[in-house]
């Protein structure tokens, strides 16, 4: 989702401000039973009856959940017609809700941009 | 970091170039505008920053502040035109480019980007998820490399090698993309009805990457180390148009060379001091001791293409095209084979035909052509494995000799038809429908042939000055598509384990007269080729619609609904998977003042499938 809005506060300020969201989401079922297993010579073994939750892990191991949150906001001075300022902050957010496969990869991120400039 | 000093240098020389001219552009009253600006970029990372920040924005790992100077920059002039973009703001995050036009006989575009990106990094954990006795991953075998007693690595204990996990845990995989792409047009004035062309693009990826493989036993002893990445592609391309009254003719020459110059990554190899009928298990594998892998070649790509054009009148037309292409890839065996090449050649031969005219209300175009792909044919020789088995010489190994010989699964020949109408059934409303056929005829027959049919409707109308809508609907047949290879065996209920339901089981003996099994019953003998279930991903039934509408209620608000849903099924091997994307997207400009922007997507996959997950223990 994204939202994002432009603003002439004044004849020479110009506000804006964005914000996006994203959510993903992934997981993974088996049906143990519809699928006969070969134990290689001789016999099925106990330890790997679906019971002992051995075969559980895999679908534990595929739950991966993330999030992202951005927002934005910036702003652009016009001191004459020609010189003129800018700045913006970024906020990023990144939670990771499951840690298998990739490990822990929460992160926040701040960026900053700050300018002067000229028109020709 | 060649090429970032010199388009730095380049666009130096253009920014001067151009502000000196500004005293004689204003003399000749010719048009310069633009904008420069000089800033800074600063970011601060908390935790990880390797999925917050993945397309590095600024930096990609350390907190600090960039030098960040913008140039945009057009100037017109006497037939001259220039146009400069140029965005600095971090080292590694740029993008600059320049279209120059004099006059119409010299065109030229230059564009330059620089930009990292963070790589996956798998922590490996995940692989014991089958093992006996892993408890919540933490399965210790896993992922560690124990070396102990292998070929040059003595004293290896447990502990050391579990400090080489955790070392490869901490290092950040990072790749720094540079892309320098330049083509330049020529059109002599005496010859106003050719023009040439030329290009040359240079691609790098430099940094690390995360490596894997794995030896015996593959889940007990998967392995990650970091991988130098050094890659450069080089483009050069040669062209020429002509245009001869109704006709137009074009050539392109490509000529693509790739090379990577980093260290691949070695691995020491597991052996196994077991041994099953007699035969040494170490004498089985493949690989023992240090090697390197995960090594790309080099290559080489030289390809022609032509395109002929016939404009009989407005609306008709008819093209043609060829294009005949050779790729060759520097490969060599190693301490384990040989082959009888150090090359691997493969060829690409394609011709297509393509008309279109208008009759009436109707726009119809009719499509068709074929290609052939002539992949590398090889013999690879194992001669560890001579002397300790019998395999079956149906499988492909000559057990005199040692040899495989291999054939390519991308030798193909392939037709395409197709045809497409579009009828306006009124002002503001066309019906489309199109047919395409596909037959893919593979070298390798265990790979099948496949035959795809698809069929396609559409509908696209203004309804109103307020309402527009397009709706699609495609339908695919699919015989026979590209199937996995056979899974898994005892797939019957011949096998069924009365004493633990779901499970089955065999007895070796039973395997005694299979192929090779002259000793003993061997796995690579009785596994391989007894095999029953067949997967695949590959539909043979897909369905498809795609709905688009916009409202526009007043010149200040546009509202726009979409909507994708598509299913593919393959119920020879029980797949199925179902899409469904619907989304929304939303302006308003309440004043003058003020504009609003909204966008919402849903995406939801739902894949079933049939698979066979092997369990190892020991």
């Amino acid at each position: 989702m994204a939202l994002n809005a432009n603003y002439q506060a004044t004849e020479k300020l110009l506000l804006n401000a964005g914000f996006t969201y994203n959510h993903a989401k992934d997981n993974w079922d088996w049906n143990f039973g519809d699928r006969p297993q070969l134990v290689w010579a001789g016999s099925a073994k106990s330890a790997y009856d679906n019971t002992n939750g051995y075969n559980n892990l895999i679908d534990s191991y595929s739950d991966l959940t993330y999030e992202q949150y951005q927002t934005t906001v910036g702003a652009t001075y016009q001191f004459t017609e020609a010189l003129y300022a800018s700045a913006s902050f970024t906020y990023d957010v990144f939670n990771s809700d499951e840690e298998y496969v990739y490990g822990d990869e929460d992160g926040k991120a701040f960026y900053g941009y700050t300018g002067i400039g000229y028109r020709f | 970091m060649k090429h970032y000093v010199s388009m730095l240098a380049l666009l130096s020389v253009l920014t001067l170039a151009a502000t000196s001219t500004l005293a004689m552009a204003e003399e000749n009253s010719a048009h310069l505008s633009g904008s420069m600006e000089v800033g800074a970029s600063g970011v601060d990372l908390k935790d990880n920053p390797a999925r917050v920040n993945e397309y590095v924005k600024y930096r990609s790992k350390d907190d600090g502040v960039n030098l960040a100077p913008s140039l945009n920059l057009e100037y017109e002039n006497k037939g001259i035109m220039l146009d400069v973009e140029s965005i600095t703001r971090g080292r590694r995050d740029q993008n600059h480019s320049l279209d120059l036009d004099y006059n119409r006989i010299f065109r030229l575009n230059t564009d330059y980007q620089v930009f990292e990106h963070w790589t996956e990094h798998d922590n490996l954990q995940h692989v014991g998820a089958t093992m006996a006795g892993d408890i919540a991953g933490d399965q210790p075998r896993v992922t560690t490399d124990l070396t102990a007693g292998q070929i040059g690595v003595p004293g290896d204990n447990l502990a050391v090698a579990n400090e080489r996990y955790y070392q490869e845990l901490s290092h950040d995989y990072i790749i720094t993309h540079r892309e320098w792409e330049n083509e330049a047009d020529i059109t002599i004035p005496s010859l106003p009805n050719v023009t040439f062309h030329a290009g040359y693009r240079i691609e790098e990826r430099e940094g690390t990457e995360q490596a894997r493989t794995l030896s015996k036993c593959n889940q007990c002893h998967v392995q990650a180390n970091p991988e130098d990445i050094d890659e450069k592609t080089k483009d050069l391309t040669l062209g020429v148009t002509g245009k001869f009254g109704l006709i137009t003719i074009d050539y392109e020459y490509l000529s693509r060379d790739f090379s990577e110059d980093g260290d691949a990554p070695s691995y020491n190899y597991l052996s196994s001091g077991a041994s099953h009928n007699g035969v040494l298990d170490s004498e089985q594998l493949l690989y023992s001791g240090s090697e390197i892998y995960s090594q790309t070649p080099d290559t080489e790509k030289d390809s022609h293409t032509v395109k002929a054009r016939l404009d009989a009148s407005r609306d008709s037309s008819v093209t043609a095209t060829y294009v005949n292409a050779e790729i060759e890839s520097d490969k060599k065996g190693d301490s384990s084979y040989t082959l009888n090449k150090n090359s691997l050649k493969s060829d690409l031969e394609s011709f297509f035909l393509k008309g279109a005219t208008r009759i009436g209300g109707l726009r119809l175009s009719i499509r068709g052509g074929a290609y052939t792909i002539d992949g590398p044919k090889y013999t690879a020789n194992y001669p560890e494995l001579v002397g300790s088995t019998i395999l079956d010489p149906a499988l492909g190994y000559d057990t005199a000799t040692g040899n495989v010989t291999y054939k390519s699964a991308e030798d193909r020949d392939v037709t395409e038809f197709g045809i497409d109408g579009v009828y306006r059934l009124t002002t503001g409303t066309t019906l489309r429908l199109g047919y395409e056929f596909e037959e893919i005829d593979r070298d390798e027959d265990a790979l099948g042939d496949t035959k795809t049919n698809t069929f396609n409707i559409a509908a696209n109308s203004r309804l109103n000055k307020q309402f527009s809508a397009r709706i699609s609907y495609q339908y695919q047949d699919i015989d026979e598509p590209l199937r996995g290879a056979n899974t898994g065996i005892l797939q019957s209920a011949a096998y069924q384990d009365p004493a633990y339901p779901g499970m089955a089981y065999d007895n070796t003996s039973n395997y005694l007269g299979d192929p090779g099994n002259t000793t003993g019953v061997f796995y690579w003998n009785s596994v391989y080729p007894n095999r029953m279930l067949e997967t695949s991903m590959d539909p043979e039934d897909v369905h498809e619609i795609k709905f688009s509408s916009t409202w526009t209620p007043a010149s200040n608000m546009a509202a726009t609904f979409f909507a994708r849903v598509r299913k593919e099924e393959n119920n020879s091997v029980d797949y199925k998977q179902d899409s469904y994307v619907p989304g929304v997207s939303f302006y308003y400009a309440p004043n003058g003042k003020m504009n609003l922007t909204m966008a919402y997507t849903f995406s939801k996959m739902k894949t079933e499938n049939q698979m066979c997950v092997g369990w190892y223990h020991g």
